[in-house]
């Protein structure tokens, strides 16, 4: 019985005194010191709001809601409303308050005058940026991040009207892998991959749960591959790769291949399904035209040497593919990271045919596209090839005016190409930043950006769930510093400059797409949301903001597939991998991977996604070299030990960390520190492992070959421990009662 | 006090209280993504952890993700496991407060309340989990980052131990919402912010004593431990053994 001092006081006041003191010997009826602010009669609740948006994190665009009190964002929910949410969120999203609220954040528009930025007035900064665009037209090229939304629709109209060169920049570029989607199911987005339904994962170099894709999404199917309540057995997840990865903890078997040789590995298996005859007899038939016998036995032959993992496990993989269906073949990463990226890639995703699960519940189920034409979902990244290109021509004095947005080129390009001083070349350089990263430092003007959670978007999920799926972002604070939406203000150039702008801001963009889905919903009667008979708007437009967007799941992609003859031909002969620097040299390959937390720098300014301990390592806030524990001790190194990393065309230090998990021939370092600027918890912290890349690329796609780089390793005789929660605290097991216990049925 | 006296002690606390709030962590879904801890340190206005903190073993978390090695290369194993206050029924570092600013509340939580701490660090030093943090120093942020903190939970400032609450905040004001709808609460209207962010939906929270509830069902679960269970803290949280099917021994590895 619970007493609060009110109704103590009425009942004492009623004549109950008697029985309240006979009440104090039985336990239930003891008195229960309440503390004040439990008290009903004095409390003053806060009053709390839920707004859906979307936030855009360097994994993509996440949906959530967003918990408001007072006009102030307090805490960032995922979104149970939508379909790849489902009220789940990553780390990443959650941060993206501390990019709201961050302390070095940009104020407002500013131009460099004397070598130091001064503030000014958006008029002037828009009449400035117009001036420049008006005379630079044929010369000027806008360099953008990945998107997938009205905006870069926004930005591509401004490149077609003002003749301005497109650029998308994307550190560790997906090139070969929207190649190899495209060479193997002629799609041009990645599928939706129905982990939860499936009985086997394969994964090359696919960290699904970590930074590949829309992690948020596979790992709540992940948990339901595993223990759904639906399922029979729990799935079984295999993974190849030469690191581990947080994907590759989490497999039932986890394998070391050599870099490069994911293709040879998936041709093998291929061929070993071919050879029983338990593959997909169609996809059979049209693969071993190319893998003929010979081919086949030659694979089946040499797979050992060539690829570090042994027949006999190889044999294993590929009985259970074809005897745990519904299996998924995924690959990315590393597997597409070197000179022969493409080519294993496209070999990786051809055992999805084999394994006759395309178009299944269980398999890949293709994307279809959005409904509104305005939502530019496909969009190029800009290769390694083309990037010293464009360095050359900047440096040539071509390029008179580079507009940058979401996109830090001077950081995320290996330092071979100078792009710092390529853009110094440029005569007029603008960022739309809301940070001073290195790119910005460099800009003669300076245009803010609001936040995710200031500004108005239309986006699609990438990858989609495997039907029509569309997300509205819709500010849900002010803005908390002087900045001006990007979209908003490309378009007022546009109109500044004589010309009739697509919309006269973003957020017109957003309702105009928004009428065309009311009537597709009205006309086809499809889609999540309300919509009444009289086709009034208001109703619609509430109910796709509290919603958080538009989707049908009845509208699912076609499922017609064949294979491309042309693109098979082309897996006869594999081709090896390539790597730069000698082995003599450079006895170590370079495997750099992306950081849990800040990702592939894009988060190393907000300072909970800094001290997100990497989940295998546990360091935090410092770049480290993982090394295996023998190779270690030969060379005489301890944790924290400073070593230097040094390819053919760069060395960066770093700390020791001996890792029980990595093999002799490699060391891996964590990409996302080595800021030279980007805010006061980036700033000069640990280094930048993408700027010692040797500029090697695919034989193929020109894109940068990231995982082909060798390294050597010399100690500078310094030592600073590494900061890391291992060992600092933990539950104290005793002898034979650990703390992770594991059962084997 | 032998096992079964303290259990049936335990037992007589059990039957005082109306509700029993518990989880259930399945560790065979649990990735270690790190979802659940920056949730919670959003939730909670948890202090900035910057490299010192770590370095000097002051970080605060009130969950973490545990990594265990196990093996050499190439058949190493990382297996992860979130840790935080198991709010026990018979908790090793209540009864050690001089000042009881620990206390064992009637829903089975285990409460420290700030305001009556002073520091004396013996429940961290009692505490086998290892999931009591002090504040070495007062929490700062800057200005504008403060404006995230979150008005429903108070800031701890130096001298202080904090933990995690289960988001006790959330249970108060589902439970006032409850009573303002008139709705009763139902099963999964209440959930911490690491339960709500867990993209694997690997924890589980409800209340121990509602044979409806999920978590009823799952801590019967034949995977179903507790962590330093023969301690005699009578955890609320039960853990779900990680399936390895190659495993064979039960449990292995250092941190």
């Amino acid at each position: 019985m619970d007493l609060s001092r009110r109704k103590l006081l009425k009942m004492s006041g009623m004549g109950l005194g008697a029985i309240l003191f006979a009440g104090c010997a039985v336990p239930e009826e003891e008195f229960i010191i309440e503390s004040p602010h439990d008290l009903p009669e004095d409390l003053v609740e806060g009053t709390e709001a839920h707004y859906a948006t979307f936030v855009n994190t360097s994994s993509g665009y996440e949906s959530v809601l967003v918990r408001v009190m007072q006009g102030r964002a307090k805490k960032v929910e995922g979104n149970p409303a939508h379909p790849t949410s489902r009220g789940k969120h990553s780390a990443r999203a959650e941060a993206s308050l501390q990019s709201l609220y961050h302390p070095d954040r940009i104020n407002g528009p500013m131009k460099k005058t004397g070598g130091s930025f001064q503030s000014i007035t958006w008029d002037e900064a828009i009449e400035t940026l117009s001036t420049q665009v008006k005379n630079a037209s044929g010369n000027a090229a806008i360099i953008t991040g990945p998107d997938a939304s009205i905006r870069h629709k926004v930005v591509n109209q401004f490149a077609k009207d003002h003749k301005l060169d497109h650029h998308i920049f994307e550190s560790l570029e997906n090139t070969n892998l929207m190649l190899a989607i495209n060479n193997v199911f002629g799609q041009n987005q990645l599928p939706n991959f129905d982990f939860q339904n499936s009985n086997y994962i394969l994964s090359f170099g696919a960290d699904f749960l970590g930074t590949w894709s829309n992690s948020v999404f596979n790992s709540w199917q992940y948990g339901n591959f595993r223990q759904g309540h639906s399922r029979d057995k729990r799935g079984t997840l295999v993974h190849i790769e030469p690191r581990l990865s947080l994907t590759a903890a989490n497999a039932d078997e986890w394998f070391y291949n050599k870099p490069g040789s994911e293709g040879v590995i998936a041709l093998t298996i291929a061929s070993i399904i071919i050879d029983e005859g338990s593959g997909d007899p169609e996809a059979s038939s049209a693969v071993s035209k190319v893998l003929t016998s010979s081919v086949r036995s030659s694979l089946i032959e040499n797979v050992e040497q060539k690829t570090g993992i042994s027949l006999s496990h190889i044999k294993d993989i590929a009985h259970s593919i074809t005897n745990n269906s519904p299996a998924i073949i995924v690959g990315a990463g590393l597997a597409g990271a070197h000179t022969n990226g493409e080519e294993n890639l496209t070999a990786i995703y051809l055992l999805n045919a084999l394994a006759g699960n395309i178009g299944k519940s269980g398999g890949i189920q293709f994307n279809p596209e959005a409904p509104l034409t305005d939502l530019i979902t496909q969009s190029n990244t800009t290769t390694i090839s083309e990037w010293g290109d464009i360095s050359n021509a900047m440096k040539n004095g071509q390029v008179k005016l580079a507009l940058i947005h979401n996109a830090n080129p001077v950081y995320g390009l290996p330092e071979s190409l100078n792009f710092k001083n390529a853009l110094e070349s440029v005569s007029y350089v603008v960022s739309f930043s809301t940070f001073m990263d290195e790119t910005t430092a460099q800009a003669d003007l300076i245009l803010p950006d609001h936040t995710s959670l200031e500004s108005w978007n239309l986006n699609v999920s990438k990858p989609g769930p495997g039907y029509q799926t569309i997300g509205v972002q819709q500010p849900i604070v002010m803005p908390e510093t002087n900045s001006a939406d990007f979209g908003d203000v490309l378009l007022t150039i546009t109109d500044r400059l004589g010309k009739k702008p697509i919309w006269d801001s973003v957020k017109s963009g957003v309702i105009e797409n928004a009428k065309t889905l009311q009537s597709i919903s009205l006309n086809e009667n499809r889609g999540n949301l309300v919509t009444k008979d009289d086709g009034s708007f208001d109703l619609f437009w509430v109910s796709l903001l509290q919603n958080g967007g538009w989707w049908d799941i009845q509208n699912k992609a076609s499922v017609e597939f064949s294979l491309n003859s042309d693109v098979i031909n082309k897996l006869g002969a594999i081709s090896d991998p390539e790597f730069s620097g000698s082995s003599q040299n450079y006895p170590f390959h370079l495997l750099p991977f992306e950081s849990q937390g800040i990702g592939e720098g894009s988060g190393a300014h907000l300072p909970w996604l800094q001290g997100i301990p990497d989940p295998i390592s546990t360091a935090v806030w410092d770049t480290w070299v993982e090394i295996n524990p023998s190779k270690a001790s030969e060379l005489g190194l301890r944790e924290g030990d400073i070593v230097t990393i040094e390819s053919s065309h760069g060395s960066i230090d770093a700390k020791i960390y001996i890792h029980p998990a990595t093999s002799p021939e490699v060391l891996s370092i964590p990409i996302g520190q080595g800021h030279k600027g980007y805010g006061r918890y980036a700033t000069d912290r640990g280094s930048n492992v993408l700027s010692i890349l040797s500029p090697i690329e695919e034989k193929n796609s020109g894109a940068l070959a990231w995982g082909a780089t060798k390294v050597r390793l010399t100690p500078t005789g310094s030592r600073k421990r590494l900061p890391k929660s291992e060992g600092a605290v933990e539950a104290r097991a005793l002898p034979g009662f650990p703390v992770v216990q594991v059962t084997n049925h | 006090m032998s096992h079964d006296e303290a259990e049936e002690e335990v037992m007589v606390l059990k039957t005082r209280t109306e509700k029993k709030y518990g989880m259930v962590v399945d560790i065979d879904r649990c990735s270690g993504c790190q979802a659940c801890v920056v949730a919670c340190q959003s939730e909670n206005n948890v202090r900035i952890n910057d490299d010192r903190d770590f370095l000097q073993r002051r970080a605060v978390q009130w969950i973490r993700i545990e990594r265990y090695w196990e093996g050499e290369f190439p058949n190493a194993k990382a297996r992860f496991i979130p840790m935080f206050c198991q709010h026990c029924d018979s908790a090793p570092c209540e009864p050690v407060c001089p000042v009881y600013a620990t206390y064992h509340n009637n829903e089975g939580l285990n409460v420290q309340v700030y305001n009556r701490c002073i520091g004396t660090r013996f429940c961290a030093n009692n505490d086998p989990y290892n999931v009591r943090f002090f504040n070495y120093w007062e929490p700062v942020w800057p200005e504008s980052l403060r404006n995230q903190l979150n008005p429903d939970v108070s800031i701890r400032s130096r001298g202080i131990m904090e933990k995690c609450t289960f988001c006790v905040q959330r249970i108060r004001r589902a439970g006032r919402d409850a009573a303002k709808s008139g709705i009763p609460l139902a099963d999964g209207d209440i959930n911490p912010a690491c339960v709500q962010a867990c993209p694997t939906d690997a924890l589980v929270f409800g209340d121990l004593k509602d044979e409806d509830s999920k978590v009823h069902a799952m801590k019967n679960d034949e995977r179903s431990y507790q962590v330093l269970e023969h301690v005699g803290t009578f955890p609320s949280v039960y853990y779900l053994k990680k399936v390895d099917k190659h495993a064979t021994e039960e449990g292995h590895g250092k941190h």
